[in-house]
């Protein structure tokens, strides 16, 4: 259930002092404009990140980076929110993702510590465990449907990509369990955004691939702001009409993108992608409650993945102007 | 036999210590909060926080002053001795206390929002500390007209 918003005032002073190490979006238009990777590398340093600690050498150590400093993001939001498990829900997809691993790395017989994601709600060991000896009565109830399903897929049918798809059904709908019993309407407003931008994405996938209405339908989560059935019949039909449909949503900004660019999965992936513009105005004016730290997490996670294509861009010479196209100031404004 | 007059007088006098310490007992503890939360990432700045803190404190004080001034009037404090009071001047009393009650109430949470506001304005932006402790101290605007009316009526009505 719902705090006080001056439950938060804590959380949100900690946040507001933590901000100001976040990349503006002039200090991101420099780093696209960086003549080199080392000179990208060294623009980081100089806004303290701990690149002298992680040096950057292999696009590995850039993944390790991320992990590092997406762990650092929640630890904050861990140590201040009054209740940390009404934020669970943006980082509960972790869970699913590291059980994926875990069950590829029953079949693959790799360490599945190579792949899990973090910070994560249950812990790795715990999930490895449960795989391992298919023992998945040792899973937390979220997860454990999903795993029994996607073990069967995976055992019986031999079906890597019906696995995937149960698990990512799973994540998405527990996802958006979380956020509406959590009762915070800027998470259960990103959560639906994150559910319907998946959908859209089945949905034309699927679509181009010639997938059936019942696999399509299978995939995807229970949003509530798409009709799957409508949406799945749209996409089939072509992206003007998937536009039409989406128009007469709250997803809206989606028809757009994909009209603009005619179908260009980067436009819908930068939709998908971004911020809220009202949850970004909510936290930046308000001295309590959960918006700020909910964007605080959004924005520092978006950051790091602008930063991690930045710098994978700049080590294999990409040009600036392709750069520029692919990357979104998702930090926003500060 | 029941001084109705002094029930209500001293009833007055509870309840301007009351509301504005109650509320300014929130405000003080809300602000900490955020200023805990400040310092917990850089101490440099408890000079700055701690201004913010005291100001919403305030009205408790103001709450406490105007029961002093009336408890000293009917004669309970300052040893002049217990004054005969009529239930209808008790009642005078009573209502010269509630501006402060209940504006010093309200106006400490209002102030203490804001104070709570000016310390994460100091968290993101140290140098705009004056703009931050001046939007808070507005709203003490309202707490001390309330003090003056209750003072002056307490004063007025002791003479009556």
């Amino acid at each position: 259930m719902a705090l006080p918003d001056t439950e938060y005032a804590y959380a949100v002073a900690r946040v507001r002092a933590n901000e100001h190490s976040l990349l503006s979006a002039a200090e991101l238009d420099a780093l696209i404009a960086a003549p080199s990777y080392d000179a990208a590398v060294q623009q980081l340093r100089g806004k303290g990140w701990a690149l002298h600690t992680t040096p950057v050498t292999a696009a590995d150590d850039i993944f390790a980076l991320w992990e590092e400093m997406d762990v650092a993001v929640w630890r904050l939001l861990e140590e201040s929110a009054p209740d940390i498990k009404l934020f669970y829900p943006l980082i509960a997809a972790n869970d699913f993702f590291n059980l994926k691993a875990a069950l590829k790395a029953v079949f693959s017989g790799l360490e599945p510590e190579s792949y899990c994601r973090t910070p994560s709600v249950t812990p790795l060991e715990l999930i490895a465990e449960a795989a391992a000896q298919k023992r998945f009565e040792l899973l937390p109830t979220h997860l454990r449907e999903a795993a029994e399903a996607a073990y069967d897929a995976l055992a019986r049918v031999g079906s890597g990509q019906l696995a995937e798809i149960i698990i990512d059904r799973a994540a998405l709908n527990n996802t958006l369990q979380l956020a509406r019993e959590g009762q915070i309407p800027q998470l259960v407003q990103w959560a639906e955004q994150l559910a319907a931008a998946a959908n859209i994405k089945i949905a034309l996938r699927c679509a181009q691939t010639g997938k059936s209405l019942d696999f399509t339908l299978r995939a995807m989560g229970q949003g509530s702001w798409l009709d799957n059935k409508q949406l799945t019949a749209a996409a089939l039909e072509g992206h003007k009409a998937l536009a039409d449909y989406l128009r007469t949503t709250p997803c809206a900004a989606a028809a757009e993108a994909l009209s603009l660019a005619q179908g260009s999965r980067a436009a819908l992936e930068r939709w998908s992608d971004s911020i809220s513009p009202l949850l970004l105005a909510q936290a930046q004016s308000t001295a309590f409650g959960p918006a700020p730290l909910i964007a605080y997490y959004l924005r520092g996670r978006a950051e790091l993945k602008t930063v991690r294509i930045i710098l994978l861009a700049k080590r294999v010479g990409v040009s600036e102007a392709a750069l520029r196209t692919r990357c979104v100031q998702r930090a926003g404004g500060q | 036999m029941v001084n109705w007059g002094l029930v209500f007088a001293v009833f007055g006098a509870a309840l301007a210590v009351a509301l504005p310490g109650w509320g300014s007992a929130r405000s003080v503890g809300m602000v900490g909060e955020s200023a805990a939360g400040v310092l917990s990432e850089d101490p440099s700045k408890f000079g700055k926080v701690l201004i913010m803190q005291i100001l919403p404190g305030t009205q408790g004080l103001y709450g406490f002053l105007s029961a002093f001034m009336l408890l000293v009037q009917i004669g309970l404090l300052g040893g002049k001795g217990l004054q005969e009071l009529s239930p209808e001047k008790g009642l005078l009393f009573l209502a010269a206390c509630l501006p402060i009650a209940i504006v010093g109430y309200f106006s400490s949470i209002a102030q203490g929002r804001a104070a709570a506001a000016g310390v994460a304005l100091i968290a993101k932006q140290p140098d705009q500390s004056g703009k931050a402790v001046t939007m808070a101290a507005l709203v003490e605007t309202y707490a001390v007209l309330a003090l003056l009316v209750s003072l002056l009526a307490i004063t007025s009505i002791a003479k009556i």
